[in-house]
């Protein structure tokens, strides 16, 4: 799979690096690692994380 | 949120009570658990319960007039349930009367009963199986009352001495009470008969208490005007009444439980089949098998009238009040410490009014559901991803799309076309053609209001957004000068008559039915009429829309719901982003009702149905020959695209004026989107325009990131509450093609 792969930043010509992104939803707030430019920030997050766990966050924290 | 004001919604709601026949009952018998027992033969069972609510069920039964059958809902559709039988035949058929003694520790409490008639010996029985030291006075020899001259006095000895076989109660009989001041009695009970003595207390008698100015003394019975069976009641309460006053030595009100107008509370018995009553071969009663038969007639009343009929309520299986009660309670919550647990289910309702309409009482949980959304939303803590979607459709709707005019030449006119929304989204010719047959049936008086009457807004709680929508619309109707406003869909006149009642309406369908005959272009031979929810108020406009089919030489059948129990499509209330699994049960159901095309007047339910795949004809596809069923669904994009050139057609044709339609980002990219991955973005509400917007966006900022593998791009965009992600790829030429695209709700804080 391509996540495997060197993602590279077009903006900053950077090869994307593991680290920690913070996420909000519904006035709830958590952090997890995943592909960002070590220098702008962008992030990247895949299809599977999408319609994975991310669903199931946010399922989770609109039934609370 | 104030307290009760959730609840006020589900007031009338009876599901869970008692059955009618309870309250009718004066010893508040609970008949449905007696019948249901009757109907499996446990005849032990069946005792227990009489016992429990009769007291002394041989006297009782004998005594009773049994208003409870009077009270029977099967009398709505045939005759109501011979209960006395039932009743005498579990007399008959119980193996065993013995009591049950439980092995309760002595209470060192004394209690003074004065009278051993019935309501007496009530209270005793149920003071002493509780083990209170019970003392019976009676002037006279034996127990007194009715039970001394009745023709089956020796029947009742027998009832009363088998229920008191097991306690110890002290009788003293041939012993007058002379005075009430007896000290070593923590509480008295005078029942003393009709016409008896009170001690002087008659007239300080408190009906609510049931006790007197006399400290710890209680009156009760035939003495204070009771009849025999209310007599024994009367016993029964004044025995919970002590028990209350012991410890505290306070006399509490007595709360009526079963109010007698709670007896004429019945379920809806429409769908019910007809049993007859099941006769008897013996002119004493009921043989064990007939007694069965006569109790299986039972309905055993509890409503459930609403979650039988909507998806949404069965698939919670909550019933009104506990819904109305956790509303309540998910107002409470303080963010961060505990859960709401209604946000789904709240979500989930079509918003359309059928548990109204099947409701005996009129319970509406649209208006609950509602309320609960419009608390949420004012409180800032009801997930905007849920209506976001259609919120921003309708902006589009009520701005870029949106024109209020008269006729050309005139400032003002006698009628106005209001299409809605939807209509021109889905086919513009569905507008275009019927503005056209209004300009020259009505002599050109018919101006034009294309907007969104906020649908939307309103069905997702955000009153504001919608009060500001209704406000613009007035005004723009006033400036017409009042016309009668013509609709092609139900929901916006159900909004209008609401929010707008000054208004005159008049559906487009009768406007067309008055002036068409034998016209249309009929497509199929047989089709069914899926009337919208909305329309459930509008008999005028289902009947003008089954002429019109009938005219264009159709035949056309009835669905199991229909007209006045029309069922909400699924599109109702805006759930698919809350409860998409939900929604798509609901949208089988439908498609799945009946094998023969359907025929619609509302186009969400064209669109909803035609993306499953079902023939389905829009009454204004066979009145202006347009379509014959098998139209595809537009795509979000074109739905839009759809809305704007319509405008933009109608303003040149009649206007002679020319509109711009508004670009949006990415609008020129040559961009190819494989089939899946269109079908895809329907299923996800993701709009072509956005991932258009998104591939523009990173194209102009060079935000994107690139894959080396597979020679991508990868780029996010946001766009009111989602986040939209597309991978793409460009050739030599310049031409994009869409890989992958996928959204989320939550945000990513940079």
């Amino acid at each position: 799979m391509s996540e495997t792969t060197q993602l590279i930043c077009c903006k900053c010509q950077k090869p994307l690096e593991m680290k920690r992104v913070d996420f909000g939803y519904l006035n709830q707030f958590f952090h997890t690692d995943t592909l960002r430019c070590p220098e702008c920030g962008m992030v990247y997050i895949s299809e599977d994380l999408v319609e994975g766990k991310m669903v199931e966050v946010e399922t989770s924290l609109e039934d609370k | 949120m104030i307290e009760g004001a959730a609840q006020a919604f589900t007031k009338g709601c009876f599901s869970g009570e008692f059955a009618s026949c309870s309250y009718a009952c004066p010893l508040h018998l609970d008949i449905r658990a007696f019948v249901e027992k009757v109907q499996r033969g446990s005849w032990t069972s069946a005792y227990r319960v009489l016992r429990d609510g009769f007291i002394f069920p041989d006297i009782v039964v004998e005594l009773c007039e049994h208003s409870c059958q009077e009270h029977c809902a099967r009398q709505l559709c045939d005759d109501p349930i011979n209960i006395c039988e039932l009743e005498r035949a579990c007399l008959r058929y119980v193996k065993s009367k013995e009591t049950i003694s439980y092995n309760i520790p002595a209470k060192p409490n004394k209690i003074a009963i004065v009278g051993a008639g019935l309501s007496g010996l009530a209270c005793a029985l149920r003071l002493s199986v509780k083990k209170f030291q019970v003392t019976v006075f009676d002037s006279r020899k034996g127990y007194g009352g009715v039970l001394r001259d009745h023709l089956k006095a020796e029947l009742f000895l027998e009832d009363i001495n088998r229920q008191f076989a097991k306690e110890k109660v002290d009788f003293r009989f041939n012993t007058r009470v002379e005075s009430l001041d007896m000290p070593e009695f923590e509480a008295i009970y005078v029942a003393t008969g009709k016409g008896g003595d009170s001690f002087g207390l008659l007239d300080s008698w408190d009906s609510h208490t049931f006790a007197t100015a006399k400290h710890g003394v209680f009156l009760g019975g035939t003495l204070v005007g009771a009849g025999l069976l209310q007599a024994i009641d009367h016993g029964s309460i004044v025995s919970r009444q002590i028990e209350k006053f012991i410890p505290t030595g306070t006399v509490y009100e007595y709360i009526d439980e079963y109010p007698l107008g709670k007896a004429n509370r019945y379920i809806n018995v429409e769908n019910k089949e007809s049993v007859a009553l099941t006769p008897m071969s013996n002119h004493d009663g009921y043989t064990a098998e007939e007694a069965i038969a006569e109790a299986k007639r039972c309905l055993k009343c509890d409503c459930k009238s609403c979650l039988e009929t909507c998806e949404m309520l069965e698939s919670y299986h909550k019933i009104p009040h506990r819904m109305a009660t956790d509303v309540y309670k998910d107002s409470l919550v303080m963010e961060g410490f505990a859960s709401r647990i209604m946000t789904r289910q709240l979500s989930s309702c079509n918003m359309c009014g059928l548990c109204k309409t099947g409701c005996p009482t009129a319970v509406d949980i649209r208006d609950l559901a509602l309320f609960a959304r419009r608390d949420r939303v004012e409180h800032s803590n009801y997930p905007k991803a849920f209506h976001d979607f259609w919120l921003r459709q309708m902006d589009t709707a009520v701005n870029e799309a949106a024109a209020f005019l008269p006729p050309a030449n005139q400032k003002t006119c006698s009628f106005a076309f209001f299409p809605g929304c939807q209509l021109g989204s889905s086919n513009p010719d569905y507008v275009k053609e019927s503005y056209a047959f209004l300009t020259q049936q009505l002599n050109s008086d018919v101006g034009l209001m294309l907007s969104c009457c906020g649908a939307p807004a309103y069905w997702a709680g955000e009153e504001e957004k919608h009060k500001e929508i209704i406000e613009n619309l007035r005004n723009e109707w006033e400036k017409l000068g009042r016309p009668v406003v013509i609709f092609a869909c139900a929901t916006c006149a159900r909004i209008w008559q609401q929010f707008i009642p000054e208004a005159n309406i008049v559906s487009l369908y009768e406007m067309i039915k008055q002036k068409l005959h034998d016209q249309g272009q009929p497509f199929v031979d047989e089709a069914a009429v899926f009337d919208p929810c909305s329309a459930r108020e509008y008999s005028q406009m289902r009947e003008s829309v089954r002429s019109l089919a009938v005219e264009a030489g159709i035949k056309i059948d009835e669905l199991q719901f229909h007209d006045e129990r029309a069922k909400c499509c699924g599109w109702g209330g805006h759930i698919q982003a809350a409860n998409k699994e939900l929604f798509d049960k609901i949208v089988s159901n439908r498609v799945e009702a009946d094998d023969k095309p359907y025929i619609v007047y509302c186009t969400n339910c064209r669109d909803v149905f035609a993306a499953k795949g079902k023939p389905c004809l829009h009454i204004l596809d066979i009145v202006f020959a347009l379509d014959d069923g098998s139209r595809k669904v537009p795509t979000i994009k074109e739905k839009r695209d759809n809305s704007l050139k319509l405008k933009q057609d109608l303003l040149k044709e009649y206007w002679n004026l020319n509109y711009q339609i508004p670009t949006t980002p990415g609008d020129n990219l040559q961009l190819e989107i494989p089939r899946e991955l269109a079908q895809k973005m329907e299923e996800k509400m993701i709009s072509e325009t956005t991932v258009r917007a998104a591939i523009a966006h990173a194209e102009e900022t060079n935000e994107k990131i690139y894959d080396p593998q597979d020679k991508t791009y990868i780029a996010s965009y946001v766009e009111g509450e989602f986040t939209c992600w597309v991978r793409f790829s460009k050739d030599d030429d310049g031409k994009y093609q869409l890989h992958k695209v996928y959204s989320h709700r939550m945000k990513f804080l940079v």
